[in-house]
């Protein structure tokens, strides 16, 4: 008969770290997101890599496909998966056996979306180490900059989060599938066109709008002030989605319910703090500004020793530029030959950032592919000193002897042009062009090929344009190709 | 008593599936037979702390489950085999049963040894390493017991445990349940009045959400004698008590 009752054995009181060490060792090893890293792996080498590749090799311009082309790749990924390993428990029917499990349901189910965030965060951080180590190798001046990568961790958190919550509350097959079309949508239409047009302060806090100042860590420090607002705004949901979990499966404990309102209050405090300095922030020169998190410091010019060459005048550039150089040199000497002993002609040819120069030049597109393709100049001092600041760049130097129309425009409408940035006079043109076409620039090809055109009947020109029209709008059409 | 039920009820929207049971149990093996949707899912699930009980009170292992703390000092000493059992097809036998030791919280040092030995005692030492997605129902049925005895529980809860398993595992299982209710209470919900009859010290017959006997194996059979319907001595008790309850 059963008539007594058993002495209770002793057990554990407290939860030994080592068993929630295990507990994530094992959610770990057991995780989805393993058997994805090879198409994230992929995805990222045929999106964010080759889009960074075409990029000039400056650690920030490099740095942009992070928030622009990795973090939204990832993040779809990331919430799907989340969802599936939240809803794990209702599809898989174990519901009952981890209720009644000692351990808060609330801390099985924050080690199992550690485990899905810890890889996705390792993928995350891998894909950044093979852009930055491509980028290391052919950077010539910098170092990265760790804040993109800062506030694009914090969004693939809050992608997580939010993406586990969905399983866990709704369980079912078709969550993960819709967590993740949910989170290509807010990348694709919220974040992107949206909120840009509707709500300026969510736009700010978009990791799709932080689009860096093309001189930021060149010669101007970077605002990390966007990324603080955006890690703070991120990082606040996903540890207010997290404390909200804890809030539905508490079970009558009032420490895991107080612990977990404690946690949803400091993120949603966050992300209302975010919200707001978001609502502060003002566009500058050099990239965005919030002043409560603004460090006048990084205001100053970045201080760098030029790197120059001596032709017939010293041509200097930023360090960062250094690959250029010879480029640049060469692309300037039939000029600086073509003025050398004439009054005001410069002593040298100094690079300056693109958003100090006075817009003074005519702003040209570009015009060949693989060249130094925009520029714009101003010529000041006595003795005068050509201030030429870069605007496109190709992701290679070009071998030096290519030609460039822009920097040589520019060069010649600061010297022969008039002050102020306007457009020159018919004069000013025509011995600007004569002189482009000394040196060998495009103007004279052009002039040429023209000339060649124009001597054709009518007829024939009807014909080649009815032949070549759809080519020539696309701009596929070479001067060589003109008859 | 290490279960002292009383006066417990449970509602379903309209549906009554327990009807004010009392049951004290001790120490040993105690077998829950009734027929189906007579209610024994339901009072297993609330011994389990799954679910609430509408009314009544219910004492486990000398404490209260309706506290929080006392709550979770019960479910560290509980083993629990539901009806359906659910599993992680991605998971190993042992990963498996090592994740429920995790959350039973017990004491680290002694997963391994206790995880290897609930593998060993269902017979599932060959297939520790195997996925779940490649195991058979009645092998899955093992590992469910495997994890539910894994902390060498004080309480131990099966629902249909032997469903599923083939005879010799049967036996097999019935000697680790006798082996079990040495040391701890062990109940277990069935309707094979086999399993009831091999194994367990104590038997209750529940229809329709009430107990309708309480006693020993023997005394169930002997309140067979001279009823027709049934193969085995037990089963003619079990159909009399039935047929007495509901005239």
């Amino acid at each position: 008969m059963t008539s007594a009752t058993v002495p209770l054995r002793a057990q554990s009181e407290r939860v030994s770290p080592t068993c929630r060490a295990r507990l994530l060792r094992l959610e770990l090893r057991r995780s989805t997101m393993i058997w994805l890293l090879p198409l994230l792996g992929a995805l990222f080498y045929f999106d964010a890599f080759r889009t960074a590749a075409g990029y000039p090799p400056f650690w920030f311009v490099r740095s942009s496909v992070i928030l622009h082309e990795l973090v939204p790749d990832v993040s779809l990924f990331a919430a799907g998966v989340a969802a599936w390993t939240g809803s794990r428990e209702g599809r898989c029917q174990t519901v009952d056996l981890v209720t009644i499990a000692a351990r808060p349901r609330w801390a099985t189910a924050l080690a199992s979306f550690a485990a899905t965030t810890i890889w996705t965060l390792a993928a995350f951080l891998g894909c950044v180490a093979v852009l930055y180590g491509f980028t290391a190798t052919q950077a010539s001046w910098g170092g990265p900059p760790w804040w993109p990568v800062a506030a694009g961790a914090a969004v693939l958190c809050a992608f997580c989060a939010l993406g586990f919550a969905a399983g866990l509350l709704l369980p079912g097959r078709f969550t993960a599938p819709l967590a993740a079309l949910v989170t290509f949508l807010v990348f694709i239409v919220a974040f992107r066109v949206v909120l840009d047009e509707s709500h300026p302060t969510f736009a700010v806090l978009s990791p799709m709008n932080s689009v860096p100042h093309g001189d930021a860590g060149v010669f101007f420090h970077y605002f990390p002030d966007l990324y603080i607002v955006q890690i703070m705004f991120f990082a606040g949901i996903a540890v207010a989605v997290l404390g909200g979990l804890g809030l539905a499966t508490a079970s009558g404990s009032r420490i895991v319910w107080r612990t977990a309102a404690v946690v949803t209050a400091l993120g949603l405090a966050a992300a209302c703090t975010g919200v707001g300095l978001a609502g502060t922030a003002s566009v500058e020169a050099n990239g965005v500004v919030i002043p409560a998190v603004h460090d006048a410091a990084s205001d100053r010019p970045v201080a760098y020793t030029p790197v120059c060459q001596q032709g017939a005048i010293p041509v200097c550039v930023q360090p960062a530029f250094r690959a250029y150089l010879p480029d640049l040199v060469a692309t300037l000497s039939p000029l600086i030959h073509q003025f050398a002993g004439l009054p005001g002609a410069p002593v040298r040819v100094e690079q300056s950032s693109s958003s100090t120069t006075p817009e003074l030049s005519v702003a040209l597109s570009a015009t060949e592919i693989g060249t130094l393709v925009g520029a714009s100049a101003t010529l000041t001092g006595n003795p005068p000193v050509l201030h030429l600041a870069l605007t496109e760049l190709p992701s290679q130097p070009e071998p030096p002897g290519s030609q460039s129309l822009a920097v040589q425009d520019a060069y010649v409408d600061a010297f022969i042009g008039p002050a102020g940035g306007t457009l020159g006079d018919q004069a000013q043109a025509t011995i600007e062009a004569a002189l482009l076409d000394n040196a060998g620039s495009l103007p004279g090809a052009a002039a040429k090929a023209a000339n060649r055109f124009a001597a054709l009947a009518p007829s024939v020109q009807r014909a080649w344009l009815a032949t070549h029209l759809a080519a020539l709008r696309s701009g596929r059409i070479a001067l060589a190709q003109i008859p | 008593m290490n279960i002292d039920i009383d006066h417990l009820t449970r509602k379903f929207g309209r549906t009554q599936a327990v009807a004010g049971v009392d049951l004290q149990v001790g120490p040993g093996v105690f077998g829950l037979l009734g027929p189906n949707g007579a209610g024994k899912t339901s009072l297993l699930r609330m011994m389990a702390t799954v679910l609430q009980p509408s009314s009544g009170s219910l004492r486990l292992l000398g404490r209260d489950p309706h506290s929080y703390g006392q709550r979770r000092e019960i479910r560290r000493r509980l083993g629990y085999l539901p009806q359906n059992l659910g599993y992680y097809p991605g998971f190993t036998v042992v990963e498996f049963v090592e994740y429920f030791a995790l959350l039973k919280e017990m004491p680290p040092a002694r997963i391994p040894a206790a995880v290897a030995d609930a593998v060993e005692r269902v017979a599932l030492g060959e297939k520790a390493r195997s996925k779940l997605r490649t195991l058979s129902g009645g092998m899955l049925r093992r590992v469910g017991i495997a994890q539910a005895i894994v902390n060498d529980p004080e309480l131990l809860l099966l629902d249909e445990p032997t469903a599923g398993l083939d005879p010799e595992q049967r036996v097999q299982f019935r000697a680790v349940l006798r082996e079990l209710g040495e040391t701890s209470t062990v109940v277990v919900s069935t309707h094979l009045v086999e399993d009831v009859g091999t194994a367990c010290t104590e038997v209750a017959l529940i229809d329709r959400g009430n107990i309708a006997f309480r006693g020993t194996p023997d005394e169930l059979t002997a309140r067979g004698a001279g009823h027709g319907l049934g193969d085995s001595p037990l089963e003619r008790g079990y159909s009399a008590v039935l047929a007495g309850g509901r005239e």
